[in-house]
């Protein structure tokens, strides 16, 4: 799998990261570090669609990055609207892409 | 709950105004919507990530470091992190001057407050074109978050593009981090800020700063083009790859001049928009200028608005980035403390005057910058009758041209009434400027004159539920901040 985390030798910080733990996207195992956003961590894995939209069905992700622009919504443990760019991830965390308003998803 | 001075934000503005204000004896409540305070200019990373250097994470750690520590473990200060401002309210029934609502992510909290010091930021401005919200696409301070807090990067072929001095530390940032930063597109040009150079050489720590960004630009060979611009991104379900043309003074592309650009990510900003749904919820006057297209909030040497009580700093004053947010923030802190009588007329004059001076000299610089990278109109032909302006409603540009040259829209309020544009999740946040902007040029009136979508009264989207579980959330989680 992709790792776009910043490689120890580009990070002049020198950044210990937090214990590492799985979470599940669309079923998939994704790894993730403690103290990562939900966003960050599928950034990391590659993976850029969060949500499509409840019109066009078009594809989104990650855009403002700071809990402004509601675009990188998704599902997680059956909760729709919820920011990547803003919830953590955790430790065996179900997180699903949401289609349009995500309310099919509602409960499930 | 109860607080002698509630602050919105924990930026630079915030931070400064909460230091200044308890340290004379205010009691200080600091709301803020991240894990940890320092807002976007002093992002941290989460508490649970370790520096081992952490003196490399700063332009001026050393300033940031001092903020933090002055109201860490503070006994006067209270810090809600994770915390929204949904609505609030000016001289309520309840008695207290202003009333915030809180959304804690648990439910809705009352914070009742003798004086409010508004100082929320500001957020990226994006320009539409065709292919923006493919993912991939993002702001540049999204990408500067991802790298800077969790050191994770965008992509590993990047072009940035826009305007603006934040092009250069987001470009270093990627750089170093081990992006490979394919191009950095500047849409202004030397040749245009020639006129105003000579205003420049008073502000040479600023200049050095930037200077010190293009030599780590340099040194990781990445090219920096001025005078053109991303217009264009496509590609399957992702951004793939981007269109950069050449653009004539007034930003309209030159036909010939494309080139595409294999990428996976593309970070794009055109300097800032100022957060101002608060000091419109609190009534405050506002005034629009034309140099940065949008509306600011007014206020008085004191940085008290229009609203007695109400204050304001940093970025909703207008775009001038930390140099100008922090005297402002302290001038803010120290004359609420005059005004709760925590401070003498003379005690507060002495300690406010080297922050006016600080501020004078700042400001300079900030509306200079301003005027270097001013938008220039040409950008609206970037779009295309497809092109989504309102990303949330999925509204396109021929929408709009329709509702105002068929259907008579003649403002901003009736063009949104129409289209739906503005009325998704991000209350306008993103498209607002640019459906102001089409509709000033589509109509042929001044923008001022067209409205906001701005003014509404909910400040943020907070799910019912929260707002029904109010009652049972009396105590928000209380987070003192870092190490």
């Amino acid at each position: 799998m992709k790792n776009l985390r910043i490689r120890p030798e580009c990070d002049t910080a020198q950044v210990a990261r937090g214990p590492a733990f799985t979470f599940t996207f669309e079923g998939q195992a994704i790894s993730a570090y403690a103290g990562e956003t939900i966003g960050a961590a599928l950034m990391a894995a590659g993976i850029l669609t969060f949500r499509t939209t409840r019109h066009q069905g078009r594809p989104r992700g990650l855009f403002c990055g700071i809990g402004l622009c509601f675009d990188c919504l998704l599902i997680v443990d059956g909760i729709p609207n919820q920011q990547a760019c803003m919830v953590a991830a955790k430790p065996a965390m179900r997180v699903q892409v949401q289609d349009g308003t995500g309310e099919a998803s509602y409960g499930n | 709950m109860e607080t002698e001075v509630a602050i919105v934000g924990a930026g630079p503005a915030g931070l400064s105004a909460a230091v200044a204000a308890s340290e004379v004896g205010c009691q200080v409540t600091i709301v803020d919507a991240y894990a940890r305070p320092g807002g976007q200019y002093y992002k941290q990373m989460p508490g649970e990530f370790h520096p081992r250097r952490p003196g490399t994470l700063y332009h001026d750690f050393a300033q940031a470091q001092q903020l933090f520590a002055r109201i860490h473990d503070h006994p006067r200060v209270q810090v809600l992190s994770g915390t929204t401002v949904w609505t609030a309210q000016a001289a309520s029934t309840n008695g207290s001057p202003v009333t915030l609502y809180l959304n804690t992510g648990a439910g809705s909290v009352e914070l009742r407050a003798e004086k409010v010091i508004l100082a929320p930021g500001a957020y990226d401005r994006v320009l539409p074109f065709p292919g923006w919200d493919l993912p991939g696409v993002m702001t540049m301070g999204a990408a500067q978050t991802l790298v800077k807090s969790q050191r994770v990067l965008p992509g590993q072929r990047v072009v940035l593009s826009g305007s603006g001095p934040f092009l250069l530390p987001v470009a270093a940032g990627l750089a170093q981090a081990g992006a490979r930063v394919v191009g950095v597109y500047e849409a202004t040009t030397p040749q245009q800020w020639s006129r105003h150079t000579l205003k420049v050489w008073n502000q040479w720590d600023k200049l050095w700063e930037g200077g010190d960004y293009i030599r780590q630009m340099r040194k990781q060979g990445v090219p920096l083009h001025f005078g053109r611009a991303v217009i264009q991104a496509s590609g399957d379900e992702r951004v793939q790859r981007v269109t950069v043309a050449r653009l004539s003074a007034d930003w309209q592309p030159i036909v010939g001049s494309e080139e595409q650009i294999e990428v996976d990510a593309a970070c794009i900003g055109y300097g800032f928009l100022p957060s101002l749904e608060l000091s419109y919820l609190l009534g405050c006057a506002h005034r629009y200028d034309p140099i940065q297209t949008t509306f600011v909030v007014q206020h008085d040497a004191d940085m008290q608005s229009s609203h007695a009580g109400v204050f304001v700093a940093g970025e909703i004053t207008g775009i001038g980035g930390s140099a100008v947010a922090m005297p402002q923030g302290a001038l803010a802190g120290l004359a609420v403390a005059r005004q709760l009588g925590h401070l003498s007329k003379n005690a507060a004059q002495e300690k406010m005057a080297p922050y006016h001076k600080a501020l004078r000299h700042r400001q300079a610089f900030a509306v200079l910058l301003q005027r270097l990278f001013q938008l220039r109109p040409g950008w609206l032909s970037w779009m295309t009758a497809e092109t989504l302006v309102c990303r949330c409603e999925e509204v396109p540009f021929q929408q709009i041209e329709a509702a105002i040259k068929d259907d008579h829209a003649h403002d901003v309020k009736a063009v949104k009434a129409m289209t739906r544009c503005g009325m998704g999740l991000c209350q306008g946040r993103v498209c607002g400027h640019a459906v102001t902007t089409i509709t000033a040029k589509l109509t042929g009136q001044n923008a001022e004159h067209l409205g906001t979508m701005t003014q509404r009264p909910i400040a943020r989207p907070i799910t019912l539920s929260s707002i029904l579980n109010s009652a049972s959330m009396q105590h928000p989680q209380t987070e003192q901040h870092p190490s």
